[in-house]
């Protein structure tokens, strides 16, 4: 029985999954254990998380990236590959296609393009706090895919108040940041 | 309306900069009215201390002000009131019209002397303007045609500090923007 690997199961294409993961009493220690059947393995902090970057809306004119980037964390979990078992040339391949997927499904949309890649080390990632606290605000979880076993959800698991919103997406910019960006 | 002379107070000295067509240099502090320096103290932003800030903060590199820069961010801004629902994956909602005009209308009342922040749209409609330098983190959000909020972080101490339903018709930002124009 694994009621972590049952919880993102059961809520794989739902939009709002933080929303039920903040409710978890237990989603920190979830973070070790499988939450895919696919899963080689939960993340450790020493890996390296490469996040997909395909709307230009969020760079700036001197190439940096806006802190709005990483919006799916309060929702549906930001969506990654862990470059321990998919490397970026596999992941540039993989998100081109997906972009050019959109625009051809969706020709009234703004088109999408992937412009760079965000990385993250997990371990600063799990070391964000919320606004002047010191409890966990974000959490990684190996919620690999079928056709995908490097995909992992980072998800806010803190309390989904205004400033905690605004707070963590500032520090989990400051996490890409460290990592630079690769375009 | 302490909070919201607290908080406009703070965006304004942080990000005070030389003016326009002056080669960059380094900030100077104007001085500062008592009675806003006691409210700063008071309130919203208590923990930051305006003195240390005076010191640590805003002796920083003032950047650039391009005499088209205003009109650059406000244009960018603008644009993004052709967006549609879903135009950052399928849950993003569209701008919020009256969010990108009182974001605007910000962006129009900052003093010519205060250097100009960087705009983002959030996933769900939201416009956020933001400063980010080694010293301060400063971000803004608008969300409706009256109100804005604002999140602060001093990157030395860690402290932050963040206040919602700030308005920009308020007597306390003529009064800070009087206040620093001179």
């Amino acid at each position: 029985m694994n009621p972590c690997r049952d919880f993102f199961c059961a809520h794989l294409n739902d939009a709002n999954k933080v929303d039920a993961l903040i409710q978890e009493p237990d989603r920190i220690a979830w973070e070790s254990v499988p939450a895919s059947e696919y899963s080689p393995e939960p993340v450790g902090n020493d890996e390296v998380l490469c996040r997909q970057l395909v709307q230009p809306i969020h760079f700036q004119d001197d190439g940096s990236i806006d802190p709005a980037a990483f919006d799916d964390v309060m929702n549906k979990g930001l969506s990654t590959d862990r470059l321990k078992y998919r490397d970026l040339a596999e992941s540039q391949i993989e998100g081109i296609a997906r972009a050019e997927r959109h625009n051809t499904e969706f020709p009234m949309k703004p088109r999408r393009e992937l412009v760079a890649f965000a990385q993250f080390n997990a371990g600063d990632i799990r070391d964000v706090t919320p606004m002047n606290s010191n409890h966990r605000a974000l959490a990684v979880y190996d919620t690999a895919l079928p056709d995908n076993p490097a995909h992992a959800d980072i998800c806010f698991i803190a309390e989904k108040t205004k400033e905690n919103k605004r707070s963590i997406r500032s520090k989990l910019c400051d996490v890409a940041k460290r990592q630079g960006l690769t375009s | 309306m302490v909070k919201t002379l607290s908080g406009t107070f703070l965006v304004t000295t942080l990000l005070f900069t030389s003016p326009q067509t002056e080669a960059p240099r380094w900030i100077i502090m104007p001085s500062v009215n008592e009675d806003i320096r006691r409210h700063t103290k008071q309130t919203f932003f208590s923990g930051f201390h305006y003195d240390s800030l005076t010191t640590s903060v805003l002796y920083e590199p003032a950047t650039r002000v391009e005499p088209d820069a205003r009109g650059k961010l406000l244009e960018r801004i603008a644009s993004w009131k052709t967006l549609q629902a879903g135009w950052d994956g399928e849950q993003s909602e569209a701008p919020i019209n009256s969010a990108i005009n009182l974001a605007s209308l910000f962006i129009d009342t900052l003093p010519r002397d205060v250097s100009l922040p960087k705009a983002m749209l959030s996933s769900s409609g939201e416009i956020g303007l933001y400063w980010d330098t080694s010293d301060i983190y400063i971000d803004l959000e608008f969300d409706s045609d009256t109100t804005f909020s604002a999140y602060v972080r001093n990157r030395h101490t860690g402290y932050e500090s963040f206040v919602d339903n700030l308005s920009l018709s308020s007597s306390d930002l003529d009064l800070i923007f009087k206040e620093f124009a001179s």
